[in-house]
């Protein structure tokens, strides 16, 4: 190496509420310092070593792979630094950091220095010992030398004299110096070498104060309390050699055997380890079947089930479908699935969801996304619901001949089947062999603004206050800092200066290893020996210590199962219908072209239907008017920021409608054509890539990938190039590249079988909804919270479908809502705020014996709190007990007769009637607002109809206008259901009156205007009413606070920015 | 009275004009102290309100106002607006055994209220207890650095007050006179009652360093020559803390706590034996101050200019040549305060083999001497 010196100890932003820069950054200072190598040793974690290694060899830095580890001896403990110089060292380092994990609390991994013998396992690694902080230089600087010797003694036993390294240091710091020279002296007695190293937190000395900040978040108290804590200055950057030279001038070897123990490592790269080294476990198979012959066998037994009679399509087409898996030997990747969903239905029936005696046995709990779609053999092993052949759904498309990996499967489970499969995994392969994906939660603006705020000392209140008014992101807080009244003036006081500076910087900072929301890994050979694994906040999980990007880099296969709300809706709707009418719904074999679903759908009647509810596709779909699954699919993915971002859904349905367009270069149509030339599906980029560029599917994928990546600018500029040379050799011109290429963004698409699995579900939902809508409704309430609209708006919708909702009663409901009648339903006890499914589940064991016969019964026999009492009445429940007449006299009632369990007081049932108040009964409004106060509804009425009476008769209502002429200036009212700002653009709105959603666009410039008025519950908007096509929105030009004369009414759910 | 004030009228108008205040107070006379609030609250700006002797008329005034003014908890009122009961006349019509039975003895007192009896005595309100300390500066001055100094003084000396032990202050005023004549004034009513002087000092300079609504400027405008600190809403006296089980008293409080006990017997002054600054580690002697203070020292820098060639120790002229500079350390710290400490230290071996420390101030490039 031409350096005199690498520096073999930093520290990335994965060391969390530590670290100062990304690991990008710090190896951008690297490339433009020259240096050769650069070692990465983040605490207690590998977090960002894969990532570290690829872009470092992208940059033609050699990465050197390692971490600090916290050591136990005894009641000691300080940390090592470890550098893995093979590969069998790098497994090891993996071991020893799963260990840690599994012995420390979970953020602070520690080792006992016995198991670090034990796990250490020979050669390939490299210790580095000595570092300010250590077990070896507490003892050096407390003057205990034998002890000193001892700990360099063991390190030595372990690793070899040749693997332990005593560090020096020279930070400007006071004792560095003494330090360095028993260091010294320790190493030439021990006969062992010393290393210099500048442990570096920052890539940059303006980094210094985010390090100081970062340390005190980590310690949960402001900066003065921290202050023993934080460094003595700011040297701790990364430093060119030269700058080293002087601080070293006494340890020129030292320097030197950095270089020298970069040169070791240089025969490990993570990059090129991990090539090819996950395998996919072995799915066990009866003995004579290989997995092939079994996964065949298996299908054709099924497919003689399923199909009653084995036609020659169905016989072809699994013979195609074999040839192919038998091709790219995915018959084992199959059967796993298939074990995953055998496991899943396991946990179904532990669940007691499973009806034995259903017709539907073969319906697995959960279901696939992706190929599993179109597939034959997807359908007949449970990973889809849906018959392929049925809706002729090709396999071309999503298995071809030339695949590069295997294919991208997601399974969608229930919410509670989720959560216990996850732990059945895990027992299934143990835990060393199966995990979930890692996430790095972000800071936020909030995040960013609590957490400066407390670690400078500022005012609790006016730091919450301000985290609750920010909007913009973070790092344009100073600016916005700037224009909040209350806040202008703090610009330059001490505390908020550095808040308004500082905020940019932690911006996007990592917080810790969160779990993904499914992902999970599973391996032949231990994962712990490829990545570290530790055990996730909650009990039974356990984590990997990379994110997705690294567990695809690494080539892992993700299983992602992932819970799906409507999918425990569907579930429960199902059960429903058999329960009340005992008909039993096969979902996989309903008519899909069904006209009455697809008119529902393009009138934008999707209230409660899986994503195509949103008040976005509800603006889409009645202009797309979808006809066929299809049709569907496109309206599924087109409601996505990939698409939005380039105005992609305006123009495809201006496309649709039957504008003219034309492709910028004819090499687009193969992958555009069937989506009228935008790109819809994130498989399109892989195709443009393909087809204009000429790179290979793999190539094309990693072209994709790169875009979603964080700190991409670089890796964007150099695919750039790639594309670019490659459209020029087939002929197109530089500056239609450029187009073509600026069509690929950041944000996140559907895949094609992502979408085209969502839309059968959508259309499923849309069927039941069309059909069966009392069981759709009631599972619909029953799930909540799910789904994009409140409960009043269900309630709305469930009206406007001529279905009645009543209130929940105190001796008819159950715990969830059930069907009352034969379009009616009633609510649950646990829609009553207040009320879990602890405390209904008490109450109905009281009811078990007999109905309460009256209030006092209620009181003495359900034993519930007060609160939760009153909070029943005010919601109508106990309307119907004999002698209730009055809520207001029932709530006395409750307050003179309850008593605290543990009052002490007899539970006498003493007449009450000389302690009663005369009460007037509620009035209309009063009922009606409490009951939006306990049930988040009214069953009977609507709050626009309390405000209605004082509006003018300029203010119309939403049925009011269908016939408005685009352009027309109107004046409407409403209570504000949903607030969207979709990537910081205009604001969307939904109002809702008592007939029913009134779409609203606020453009910027009128959102700073009338901010504090749409930000009210009930707000009167005046604006242009403008008519795309099918659909309708009223452009806001003012808008006022709407407020009840005398009361105030208050939203139950937030209806911000979902 | 009548002797005293010549007649109901004649008292009202001396009550009124005793407000020394540009306010326009309400006068309310009625039986009992609670129905006397409510007629005030009846009254017109200026104005007198009586309440008739007789329950019955009383009651009938007092039945349309708002339970909201009724001296009960925000949760009582707010059950009370449940029941439908919003006026004291809707409250007034229960019985008083069921409001006793719903929420207790304070049900009946509200009842009571709420027909015009309050049975509690007038108590005279404790006069506004305050502390006060005054302060001459050298010479007249507009720098801010000297007010805060100025305050800081004031400070020291105030919270060694008898008045102020183990009690917070809801108040601090800061008054001065200007030197061509006039005065300055600025006062912060406080959320929290504050303890310590830093606490205080700290306020203080965050609220003279914020602008005004209008944008003008809180500092004096004109050079100060005197200086009044006061501090008033005095909290009551706060005795025997409990501490918790696991001892997790903060350290601030401790030293409030200890602060108040001494009262002006002691001086207290934290230290911090980690610090890396010096002289915040040790203090001695009877009047406790800070040991190993940093000492100014004439420095001669050489070729580079950050380290020293020559020193002159005691500022007489004669410079001693620096032979070996035996080593060299930065501190950096507080920077998230007003004022951050940024120095780099030398232990410098002089030419007859003598050794000292000192350090360059990074902020200011000066020189001083300090053993470390």
């Amino acid at each position: 190496m031409s350096q005199d010196y690498v520096e073999l100890r930093a520290h990335s932003w994965y060391s969390f509420h530590a670290g100062a820069s990304s690991v990008s950054e710090l190896l951008t200072k690297a490339a433009e310092l020259e240096q050769p190598a650069l070692g990465l040793t983040d605490t207690g974690n590998l977090c960002g070593a894969l990532e570290f290694a690829r872009l470092a060899n992208s940059l033609g830095i050699q990465p050197v792979t390692g971490v600090d580890l916290v050591v136990q001896e005894g009641k000691r403990s300080g940390p090592v630094t470890l550098l893995a110089e093979s590969g069998h060292g790098y497994a090891a380092l993996c071991r020893l950091l799963s260990q840690a994990h599994r012995n420390g609390q979970r953020r602070t991994p520690r080792l006992p220095a016995g198991q670090l013998a034990k796990l250490v396992d020979g050669n390939g690694l490299i210790q580095l010992t000595g570092a300010p902080g250590s077990l070896l230089a507490d003892r050096i600087k407390a003057g205990h030398w034998r002890e000193a010797r001892q700990i360099v003694e063991q390190a030595i036993a372990w690793l070899g004299r040749g693997s332990v390294f005593l560090e020096l240091q020279q930070h400007l710091v006071h004792g560095d110096r003494e330090r360095n020279r028993r260091l010294r002296e320790l190493a030439d007695h021990c006969g062992v070498a010393c290393v210099a190293t500048n442990e570096v937190w920052y890539h940059d000395r303006s980094r210094a104060r985010l390090h100081d900040v970062l340390v005190a978040i980590g310690l949960n108290s402001s900066l003065s309390e921290a202050r023993a804590h934080l460094k003595a200055n700011s040297q701790y950057w990364l430093k060119h050699g030269a700058e080293l030279a002087l601080p070293f001038q006494a340890h020129p070897e030292a320097m030197a055997n950095s270089v020298r123990i970069a040169e070791r490592c240089a025969g490990f790269n993570l990059e090129h380890y991990m090539t090819d080294r996950y395998r996919f476990p072995d799915a066990p198979t009866p003995q004579g079947h290989d997995a092939q012959s079994w996964l065949e066998a298996m299908c054709r037994a099924a497919a003689r089930y399923r199909y009653g009679r084995v036609t020659r399509r169905v016989r072809d087409r699994l013979d195609e479908e074999f040839r192919r898996i038998r091709q790219h030997r995915l018959a084992g990747f199959f059967l796993i699935y298939h074990r995953v969903i055998e496991l899943a239905r396991e946990v179904m029936q532990a669940l007691g969801h499973a009806d034995q005696e259903a017709s539907t046995p073969w319906l697995a709990p959960g279901r696939g996304r992706g190929s599993s779609v179109v597939m034959v053999v997807g359908y007949l092993i449970g990973l889809s619901h849906v018959d392929p052949l049925a809706y002729d759904l090709p396999l071309e498309r999503f298995m071809p001949e030339d695949m590069a990996g295997p294919p991208d499967i997601d399974l969608d489970f229930p919410r509670d089947i989720r959560e216990k499969l996850i732990l059945r995994l895990i027992e299934e392969w143990g835990w060393e062999h199966a995990a979930l994906t890692g996430m790095f939660a972000t800071y936020k603006t909030r995040g960013v603004i609590r957490d400066l705020g407390r670690t400078l000392g500022l005012p609790s209140e006016e730091i919450g206050r301000l985290a609750k008014v920010a909007e913009s992101r973070v790092r344009g807080l100073a600016d916005e800092l700037a224009t909040l009244p209350g806040y202008r003036d703090k610009l330059e006081q001490p505390g908020w200066r550095e808040l308004a500076a500082l905020s940019g910087q932690l911006g996007g900072f990592p917080k810790g290893v969160a779990q993904h929301p499914g992902g999970m890994v599973i391996s032949s050979i231990p994962l712990t020996d490829m990545v570290p694994v530790q055990p996730s906040a909650i009990e039974g999980r356990v984590v990997c210590q990379w994110d997705k990007d690294s567990v695809d880099d690494a080539g892992f296969v993700k299983i992602d199962l992932l819970s799906l709300g409507a999918l425990s809706q569907m579930q429960e709707t199902v059960a429903l219908v058999r329960e009340r009418t005992g008909t039993d719904l096969d979902l996989s074999r309903i008519d899909i072209a069904d006209p009455a679903v697809y008119g529902d759908l393009g009138a934008g009647k999707t209230v409660g239907v899986f994503q195509v509810e949103s008040a976005a596709q509800m603006q889409t779909i009645t202009r797309l008017r979808p006809e066929n699954i299809y049709d569907l699919a496109m309206e599924v993915a087109a409601v996505r920021p990939g698409v939005g971002a380039n105005d992609g859904v305006a123009e495809f349905l201006r496309r649709r409608g039957g504008a003219a367009w034309a492709y910028d270069h004819p090499l687009e149509k193969e992958a555009l054509e069937r989506t009228l030339g935008i790109i819809l599906f994130q498989d399109q980029v892989v195709h443009l890539g393909m087809d204009v560029a000429g790179l290979t599917a793999r190539e094309a994928d990693l072209l994709r990938r790169a875009f979603a990546r964080r700190n991409n600018e670089d890796l964007i500029a150099r695919y750039w190039d790639v594309f670019r040379a490659g459209a020029a050799a087939r002929g197109v011109p530089e500056e239609t590249a450029a187009r073509i290429f600026a069509k690929f963004n950041p944000h996140y698409m559907f895949p094609e079988g992502h979408a085209l699995a969502f839309a059968f579900t959508a259309y499923q939902m849309a069927w039941l909804r069309c059909y069966w809508p009392l069981e759709f409704f009631i599972a619909l309430f029953n799930q909540q919270p799910m789904g994009f609209w409140d409960p009043e708006t269900l309630k709305v919708e469930a009206r406007h479908m001529g279905l009645a909702v009543h209130h929940p009663d105190v001796n008819r409901s159950g715990p969830k809502t059930v069907p009352d009648g034969p379009r009616a339903m009633r609510l649950g006890l646990t829609q009553v705020k207040g009320l879990d499914a602890r405390l209904a589940t008490t109450l109905l064991a009281a009811r078990a014996d007999a109905p309460f016969a009256n209030l006092a019964d209620l009181v003495s026999r359900s034993r519930l709190p007060q609160a939760a009492l009153e909070n029943l009445v005010r919601a109508g429940a106990v309307d119907n007990l004999p002698g209730v007449t009055n809520r207001r006299q029932a709530l006395w009632e409750i307050g003179v007769r309850h008593r605290p369990e543990r009052s002490g007081h007899p539970e006498l049932d003493l007449p009450v009637d000389g302690v009663m108040a005369d009460l007037a009964p509620e009035n209309a409004a009063d009922r009606m607002l409490s009951e939006y106060a306990t049930l988040g509804l009214s069953p009977a009425g609507h709050v626009m109809e309390l405000a209605r009476p004082q509006l003018t008769d300029d203010v119309l209502r939403s049925n009011q206008l269908d016939g408005i002429a685009h352009g027309t200036i109107v004046r409407v009212a409403g209570r504000v259901v949903r607030r969207q700002r979709p990537l910081a653009k205009a604001v969307f709105m939904t109002l809702e009156d008592e007939w029913g959603l009134i779409p609203v666009a606020v453009w910027p410039d009128v959102w700073q205007a009338y901010k504090q008025e749409l930000k009210q519950p009930l707000v009167v908007i005046q604006g242009e009413v403008s008519r795309i096509d099918n659909t309708m929105n009223i452009a806001t030009h003012r808008a006022w606070g709407l407020k009840l004369p005398g009361r105030r009414f208050e939203n139950v759910t937030r209806p911000d920015w979902r | 009275m009548a002797r005293l004030y010549g007649g109901p009228n004649n008292l009202h108008q001396t009550l009124l004009a005793a407000c020394n205040s540009h306010w326009r107070p309400r006068l309310g006379v009625a039986a009992g102290k609670f129905p006397a609030r409510c007629a005030a609250l009846q009254a017109e700006a200026g104005g007198v309100q009586c309440l008739p002797g007789d329950r019955k008329t009383m009651r009938r005034q007092l039945a349309p106002l708002a339970v909201g003014q009724l001296p009960v908890s925000l949760e009582m009122a707010d059950r009370l607006r449940i029941f439908g009961i919003h006026t004291f006349g809707e409250l007034a019509r229960q019985s008083a055994g069921a409001l006793e039975a719903q929420f207790g003895p304070v049900g009946r007192r509200a009842w009571e209220l709420a027909r015009g009896v309050d049975r509690e005595p007038v108590v005279p309100a404790p006069l506004p207890v305050s502390v006060q300390e005054q302060l001459d500066l050298l010479f007249p001055s507009d720098s801010v650095t000297m007010l805060e100094s100025g305050l800081q003084a004031l400070s020291q000396r105030i919270w060694q007050r008898r008045e102020l032990h183990n009690r917070g202050v809801r108040r601090v005023t800061v008054r001065g006179s200007l030197a061509e004549g006039g005065t300055w004034h600025f006062e912060r009513t406080l959320n929290t009652a504050v303890s310590d002087g830093d606490e205080m000092l700290r306020i203080l300079r965050s609220g003279l360093a914020a602008r005004s609504p209008d944008g003008a400027s809180r500092y004096p405008v004109g050079e100060l020559e005197h200086l009044t600190l006061t501090l008033s809403g005095l909290s009551r006296r706060t005795v025997g803390r409990q501490h918790t089980l696991w001892g997790d008293t903060d350290k601030a409080q401790s030293q409030t706590r200890l602060a108040g006990r001494l009262a002006g017997a002691g001086r207290l002054i934290p230290l911090d034996p980690e610090s890396r600054l010096p002289e915040r580690r040790w203090a001695l002697g009877e009047k406790l101050n800070p040991l190993n203070m940093p000492r100014p020292l004439a420095v001669e820098s050489g070729r580079r200019p950050s380290l020293p060639h020559r020193v002159d120790l005691v500022g007489n002229g004669r410079w001693q040549r620096v032979a070996r500079i035996l080593d060299l350390w930065e501190v950096e710290t507080e920077w998230w305060r007003r004022e951050q400490v940024r120095r780099r230290y030398c232990r410098l071996e002089l030419d007859p083999g003598k050794r000292i420390t000192v350090f360059r101030d990074l902020e200011s490039g000066d020189w001083f001497q300090q053993d470390y």
